[in-house]
């Protein structure tokens, strides 16, 4: 009789957690992914950007009466060709200058009559990038109205606001996890009590609480992972269509950082469910 | 095989379930447990099938002392006990034959390895029509004969029953009892808990008799009480 073959599971799985804890994992590993898939996106941005932001300096020249900024310029240049680490010192034309400001000012609105002052833009190596104070000061001893522009400030102002969403993604992710772990534990202790009769049955019969927790483990990580993983390809999707505001969400090594997140989810079940039943059955006889 | 030593059973502050019960069984031995409602049957199996610790005394089962017995080495012993509980404790969402071949599943066998030895086993107890049915479809002698082949798939060394006459008829009682009888005579140690007075004196077998906390053994086929 071959249905005498199959091994259903010991443990029904009606009488486990289903739906209920699928839905809150789904939920939860949507929210993991969004968290941090931002966090990453962010970290990428900001790295560009930092990238880009020290890859120039910009000298700034403005009138020190009695010189002009034009008085001020053939000086500035000599020093920069003579200062260790200067690969290169462009001038900014006045078209430079006015597509710079066409975007605070408006197109047209640049007239000629704005006074606009001298920019020199550096391009340096690393040697200048740790020296740059020596030359601000060597500029500002050939030039009064000379000002080294390194983007210091505007570097640490992203860097801290890419921290900061770093932080609250974090942040994110623990409560992520602790309302998971929550989840997971209501659910084992009522997959124990709904089981009660046939674990009962099982203790009677030689089973170590190994063989019993594995049941509960199967079960949960089955579940877990699954709905993780659906969690995952929706937020997957969110980021897939914010892709042209985000060019960075097409990314494949993008997506492939959120990969470990159902994962992860799995794991955290392994360890919640084991380590509840073990030592939920170590209570009894 | 069983050694109990000043034995007693409190739960909490209640008055104590024995006080001192001190008794042997030798192994290949069938003995009946008598008593009245209350005098702590079911408590005494569930001690010898270790489902309960005593609050004093000693234990001993095959030679080991279980009475402090650490958790982790408790499912060895009780692999070598086969317990038949008055209301049968088959699953209800497993087969016939998956609740009989429980222990060995438990136990870590493969299907195949334990198929046929299953299979014959069923038909011996005359379920092998039943080996897919579900326990509630089946009457109460069937449930009772699949809770007696779980009992014995796995070849314990001692089989412990609980009133396992107490939900069927006299004849299917009596049926099962030489079920029983025949086990023993391979070898088996059996320990039967009954009030039915027709079955202990149709088999013979001696009695322990528990009453006021206490236990006597009274030998069977009329030798009289011993103790």
């Amino acid at each position: 009789m071959k249905v005498g073959f199959r091994s259903s599971p010991i443990l029904p799985r009606a009488s486990l957690a289903g739906p209920t804890l699928g839905a809150v994992t789904m939920v939860m590993s949507f929210l993991a992914c969004l968290a941090l898939g931002a966090a990453v996106l962010v970290g990428l941005s900001s790295d560009r950007w930092l990238s880009r932001a020290t890859s120039a300096m910009t000298v700034q020249i403005l009138d020190a009466p009695p010189l002009t900024a034009e008085d001020q310029q053939a000086a500035v240049m000599r020093e920069l060709d003579q200062f260790p680490g200067v690969v290169a010192a462009r001038i900014l034309d006045r078209e430079d200058m006015i597509d710079l400001l066409e975007p605070w000012l408006g197109v047209g609105n640049v007239t000629e009559d704005l006074p606009l002052p001298v920019l020199i833009e550096i391009t340096p190596d690393d040697r200048l990038k740790a020296n740059s104070d020596a030359l601000a000061v060597s500029l500002k001893a050939v030039a009064p109205g000379a000002h080294l522009d390194t983007h210091g400030r505007w570097r640490e102002t992203l860097t801290q606001t890419a921290n900061v969403l770093k932080f609250l993604a974090g942040g994110v992710l623990i409560m992520v996890a602790f309302a998971t772990i929550t989840v997971l534990i209501f659910a084992t202790r009522a997959g124990l009590l709904a089981n009660a009769e046939i674990l009962e049955v099982l203790h009677q019969i030689g089973a170590y609480d190994r063989f019993i927790a594995r049941h509960f483990e199967v079960h949960f990580i089955r579940l877990t992972f699954i709905s993780a993983l659906i969690g995952g390809l929706l937020a997957g999707s969110v980021f897939a269509l914010l892709g042209t505001l985000v060019p960075d969400a097409h990314n494949p090594v993008f997506f492939a950082l959120l990969l470990p997140i159902p994962f992860g989810f799995a794991i955290l079940s392994w360890i919640v469910t084991r380590h509840y039943v073990l030592r939920s059955l170590a209570q009894q006889v | 095989m069983i050694s109990l030593r000043n034995i007693a059973v409190q739960y909490g502050n209640s008055a104590p379930i024995f006080s001192d019960i001190t008794a042997d069984i030798p192994a290949g031995s069938f003995h009946f447990l008598t008593g009245n409602s209350g005098a702590g049957k079911t408590t005494l199996l569930k001690l010898i099938f270790l489902a309960l610790r005593p609050t004093r005394g000693s234990l001993s089962v095959f030679g080991t002392d279980v009475s402090a017995l650490p958790r982790a080495d408790r499912p060895a012993i009780r692999r070598k006990i086969g317990v038949i509980f008055q209301d049968f404790r088959l699953i209800d969402h497993l087969s016939v034959y998956e609740n009989v071949t429980l222990p060995l599943r438990v136990a870590g066998q493969r299907e195949p390895d334990y198929h046929a030895n299953a299979t014959e086993l069923l038909n011996w107890v005359g379920l092998g029509d039943h080996l897919a049915a579900l326990p509630h479809t089946l009457s109460g002698g069937e449930q009772q004969r699949a809770a007696i082949a779980r009992a014995v798939i796995s070849r314990p060394h001692l089989i412990v029953a609980d009133e396992p006459t107490g939900n069927v008829d006299p004849d299917m009682g009596l049926r099962l009892m030489h079920l029983l009888d025949e086990l023993n005579k391979t070898g088996t140690t059996v320990l039967v808990a009954t009030h039915d007075q027709h079955i202990w004196e149709n088999l013979g077998h001696p009695r322990l008799h528990l009453a006021n906390g206490r236990m006597g053994l009274i030998q069977g086929a009329n030798r009289g009480l011993d103790r």
